[in-house]
């Protein structure tokens, strides 16, 4: 159902329930976002995206990456109620991790370079946005990570901090985290995450490695694939598809004239 | 549309298109970090340049956990949206020819992959033999 | 097996040959609060003493009255004598107590009062008691002050029955409601338009219509789910564990009604941990109703099928939030999510699901029986019906009451409350819970209901309702009430997480002196933030202990900030104890004082306290007779 509403006075069409801030991305309105990302459901963790919506006398703060669209809405992406939100997240922000390069910059975008409220711990890079926990529970599937402990203690972790039995070593969560608070070794060997040591899978050609025997295994039991499949690294594949292509090629007797 | 040929027969292993290709993707100059590469093979005295097929139905497509990878239909190529890949490397493996690669050392999520340069692929550009075509 | 309304009326004449039989029955309070007070020993003597005399007197149990710091409570009835309720039993009073009724006479030592009737608040009859042998000097129910002015509805089993009985439960009318409406075959569309006209709201704080809730979890399409939020989690207010512990069935049967009406087979409550004899009498209530056949399929003869199951809570104040009960129903982390798409459409497991608290379920039988406008001609035009508040704090009656909406705050503090306890000077109520706000004196006058309250800048709540006095500091309140929400705040936004913490480290420096005139300003920076930037209702009112107080007691913030100097006689850093020459040098102080060589002095002569090493417990304070020990 096509509905109409305006952003910041501009009308703007976009379908009902859509979430506000893919409409306000067409239309080239730029809304921050620190825990949003495109593959994974939004959660409104961070409150960076918050704009206000109004109708008539009701008007609320509401997170731009999952609120659902409605006909009639007015929404302001920077009046004084939302830059006020917005700073003092950003306050926060970079009282918990003032040493995390993506806080820093989007602060002082917004004129913040520093703050009074105190910082618990200078190394803290972990802005708890969830996308570590998200991408493991959402895509890869195996939900090894969570959120645990309340309050101030929340953290993310694997239960009791001992090596997780579902993990598979993918360090995917270490690759989405925007602050890389995730992490982890590897060489050949050996990938080691999360307290556990992962036996790396080595190419059975010539021994470079790039994801875990754990991984390996549970793509196979994912996808119903033989492990052999996954046996030579790219560039052994590569060699093979090169020797493929010289058993196809034509002697020039062969050409058609 | 388009289409990137490879004539084996022009290849005289110069390898300037994997620098090309590695200047692109990273701005260094590694034979190891081209998403082409020329494969001498001995006894038949032939080099074959090998890169992405950008397959009808890829496997990468369909591996991708957060559907990332994707045909784009201006150039036709398949290529990887970072804004979706969370660097989960299931591509690299479920590609059966190893035309993605892994560097844990690469810019965005360590996966890469030809995206025929946009439309404008640097193999074909530099190839001084026309061993690689773009037409 | 109960099948219809006549297998009703059979147990329940059962029920009321229990209930007023023709021995003497004498039951203990064995609610939290009577267990706590002692009452298990009052029964196991009863038992014995009853064990061993060959007249028969019927031992039993029973719910909480109220009257909670009264507790042990034992309810005597003898028949064509009455029933005659007794105070702060032990268990030898109560071997005093059984020798008097076995001897067919109510004892005067500790009785209470007297009921000269039974309510029977589903038909509106009423069971009268003889008033043969009751002690003098002692009030009626029904004129005795803390009751006075109390209707019962949701508490109208409570301390009237066994709550492990189902045939008590039935004496009482209870289950009439939901056969009448299944033998019926009433449209469930009309239900939902009496609860509706009923005026009900959520009793759980949120002060949601209840019928348009339904209404709405009705039309939703998809598999339709009952929810009872037992996870009552507001310190201080225990008035779902009541209900929970002494009436069960009510609740069985109010989510019956709703499951009808909103087209659901299966229930859950929600109870929390914390509350193991409520989990242990709901757990007894519902296998009951399934042995009964009044859950399960073919209730009441009909097609209407429901099941309940209960689950626990784990210890997460944040869990009594509805989308974070839900994630946490479904075995998620316990965490709220956006409410912008509704849990009536999408809840447990993505599907409709309507939740209401134990009071909101408890009142829906009642609504049914005597009908939409009966219910809605008690308490005000916008909020209808009554209220169970738990009456704490320093206040002279404490325990649970319920009262008709619109009452004032003064007649609860003071006609049911009884005023201030040691007849002290009032200072401030708190309602709400952590989530609500202290009102200073002048507000006294204000009704009590879903909307006055929340105009001056605190909430009704949940019920909870702390009376302060003089000697309580409202920094410290604030202080108490933030620390709990850091403590409880799931920790995954921003405002609610960082912001909290930083308000708390702020009280926590007011409060031991450190303060500055600038923490003012940060914490209505904080306030404002938190409150408009929360990602659910607990961050979204947990600054509203500090900005209440900061409104109405902000001279005490600035005393302790400016002054060093805490009002109330609380923040340890803050005071100090010294002796006047009041001082009889009676070495009463010197007994009490816990560090060696603190109070020094020679008897009959004035004595003092060395202030280095006082540890400002009070002791001193509280023993001296003659007022000498100075607090300030």
């Amino acid at each position: 159902m096509g509905i109409t509403f305006k952003i910041d006075g501009m009308t703007v069409q976009a379908e009902e329930n859509e979430p506000l801030i893919d409409v306000a991305n067409r239309y080239g309105i730029k809304i921050p976002t620190l825990c949003y990302h495109n593959a994974l459901e939004a959660t409104g963790n961070c409150r960076i995206c918050s704009v206000e919506v109004k109708h008539g006398s009701w008007s609320k703060l509401v997170t731009a990456c999952n609120y659902p669209v409605w006909q009639d809405m007015e929404v302001s992406t920077k009046n004084e109620r939302v830059m006020f939100s917005r700073k003092m997240t950003l306050k926060m922000l970079l009282a918990r991790c003032p040493q995390v390069e993506p806080v820093q910059k989007l602060a002082k975008e917004y004129g913040i370079s520093a703050t009074e409220y105190p910082t618990r711990n200078f190394e803290e890079k972990c802005i708890l946005c969830y996308m570590c926990v998200r991408a493991c529970e959402e895509l890869i599937g195996t939900k090894s990570i969570s959120a645990i402990n309340r309050g101030i203690e929340k953290t993310i972790g694997v239960p009791f901090d001992e090596a997780s039995p579902t993990c598979i070593g993918c360090a995917s969560c270490a690759n989405i985290c925007p602050t890389g608070a995730i992490p982890f070794e590897e060489n050949d060997l050996i990938r080691k995450i999360w307290n556990k040591e992962f036996e790396m899978l080595r190419c059975t050609e010539c021994g470079k490695a790039h994801i875990t025997k754990a991984q390996r295994d549970y793509l196979c039991r994912k996808n119903g694939v033989k492990p052999d499949y996954f046996d030579k690294c790219d560039a052994c594949k590569r060699k093979d598809l090169a020797h493929t292509f010289n058993s196809l090629i034509l002697p020039d007797e062969m050409e058609i004239k | 549309m388009r289409k990137l040929t490879i004539n084996p027969k022009l290849c005289t292993n110069c390898h300037i298109c994997e620098l090309a290709c590695s200047f692109k993707q990273s701005q260094t100059l590694s034979l190891f970090k081209s998403c082409i590469n020329t494969i001498h093979l001995v006894e038949d005295e032939i080099t074959i340049p090998v890169t992405c097929l950008h397959c009808v139905e890829a496997a990468c497509v369909s591996a991708c956990p957060s559907k990332a990878i994707a045909k784009n239909e201006k150039t036709g190529a398949i290529e990887i949206d970072y804004d979706l890949c969370i660097g989960c490397k299931t591509c690299v493996g479920a590609c059966p020819f190893g035309n993605i690669l892994y560097d844990p050392q690469s810019s965005k999520t360590g996966v890469y992959k030809c995206n025929l340069c946009e439309g404008d692929p640097m193999c074909a550009k530099f190839c001084p033999t026309e061993a690689i075509v773009y037409s | 097996m109960i099948k219809s309304t006549k297998d009703l009326l059979k147990i329940k004449k059962k029920g009321l040959d229990n209930l007023y039989p023709d021995h003497p029955k004498i039951a203990v309070g064995m609610a939290t609060c009577g267990l706590a007070a002692g009452a298990r020993g009052v029964y196991d003597k009863l038992l014995q003493l009853a064990g061993k005399t060959k007249s028969k007197i019927e031992i039993g149990v029973t719910g909480c009255l109220g009257l909670c710091q009264a507790e042990p409570l034992v309810d005597v009835y003898i028949p064509q004598k009455g029933r005659v309720v007794y105070r702060s039993m032990t268990p030898k009073k109560a071997e005093t107590l059984f020798k008097g009724v076995s001897k067919g006479e109510f004892p005067k030592g500790n009785a209470l009062f007297y009921f000269t009737s039974d309510d029977f608040i589903q038909t509106g009859e009423k069971h009268k008691y003889p008033k043969k042998g009751i002690p003098t000097g002692i009030k009626s129910y029904e004129k005795y002050p803390f009751y006075s002015k109390q209707l019962k509805i949701a508490l109208r089993n409570c301390g009237f029955i066994d709550p492990d009985s189902i045939e008590h439960y039935i004496a009482r009318d209870g289950y009439f409601g939901i056969a009448k409406l299944l033998e019926e075959k009433r449209d469930p569309e009309s239900i939902i338009e009496d609860v509706k006209k009923s005026g009900l709201r959520g009793r759980g704080g949120g002060g949601f219509p209840t019928g348009r809730k339904w209404a709405s979890c009705r039309k939703a399409e998809g598999d339709h789910y009952i929810i009872c939020n037992a996870d009552e989690g507001d310190p201080g207010a225990y008035m779902d564990r009541s209900i929970c512990e002494g009436d069960p069935h009510s609740i069985i049967e109010g989510m019956m009604i709703g499951a009808y009406a909103i087209g659901s087979k299966k229930g859950f409550i929600y109870v929390r941990e914390e509350y193991p004899l409520a989990v242990k009498n709901l757990g007894i209530a519902l296998e009951k109703a399934y042995k009964e056949g009044l859950l399960g399929k073919k209730i009441f003869g009909s097609d209407f099928e429901f099941d309940i199951q209960i689950n626990r809570g784990a210890g997460a104040f944040v869990c009594g939030e509805s989308t974070a009960l839900m994630a946490s129903l479904e075995g998620k982390i316990g965490e709220p999510r956006a409410k912008y798409i509704h849990t009536v459409e999408h809840g447990y497991k993505n599907q409709p699901s309507n939740l209401n608290n134990v009071e909101t379920w408890n009142n829906v039988p009642t609504i049914m029986m005597r009908g939409a406008d009966w219910f809605s001609s008690i308490g005000t035009p916008k909020s209808t019906g009554t209220k169970v508040f738990s009456l704490v704090g320093k206040v002279e009656n404490s325990g649970l009451i319920e009262v008709p909406m619109g009452i004032t705050l003064k007649e609860i503090v003071y006609d049911i409350g009884g005023g201030i306890l040691s007849k002290k000077k009032f200072k401030s109520t708190q309602t709400g819970g952590p989530s609500g706000g202290c009102l200073p004196q002048d507000s006294l006058e204000l009704s009590v209901d879903f909307d006055t309250l929340t105009k001056a800048g605190s909430m009704m709540g949940s019920g909870g309702l702390i009376v302060m006095d003089e000697n309580t500091c409202m920094v410290d309140v604030a202080r108490y009430f933030t620390n709990f929400l850091a403590e409880e705040s799931c920790g995954r936004c921003i405002p609610c997480r960082e912001g909290l913490f930083h308000m708390l480290n702020i009280l926590n420096d007011i409060c031991t002196g450190k303060g500055k005139m600038q923490h003012i300003d940060q914490l209505e920076e904080l306030s404002k933030y938190i409150i408009d930037s929360s990602l659910c209702a607990l961050g979204g009112s947990a600054p509203n202990p500090v900005a209440s107080t900061l409104k109405y007691f902000r001279n005490e913030y600035i005393a302790h900030i400016k002054d060093k100097k805490c009002p109330g006689g609380v923040c340890k850093d803050l005071i100090e104890y010294s002796i006047s020459d009041k001082c009889t040098g009676c070495t009463l102080c010197v007994k009490s004082c816990p560090v060696e060589g603190c109070i020094t002095g020679v008897k009959d002569k004035l004595h003092s306290i060395n202030k280095d090493i006082c540890i400002k417990c009070g002791s001193c304070f509280e023993v001296c007779n003659f007022d000498a020990v100075v607090r300030k």
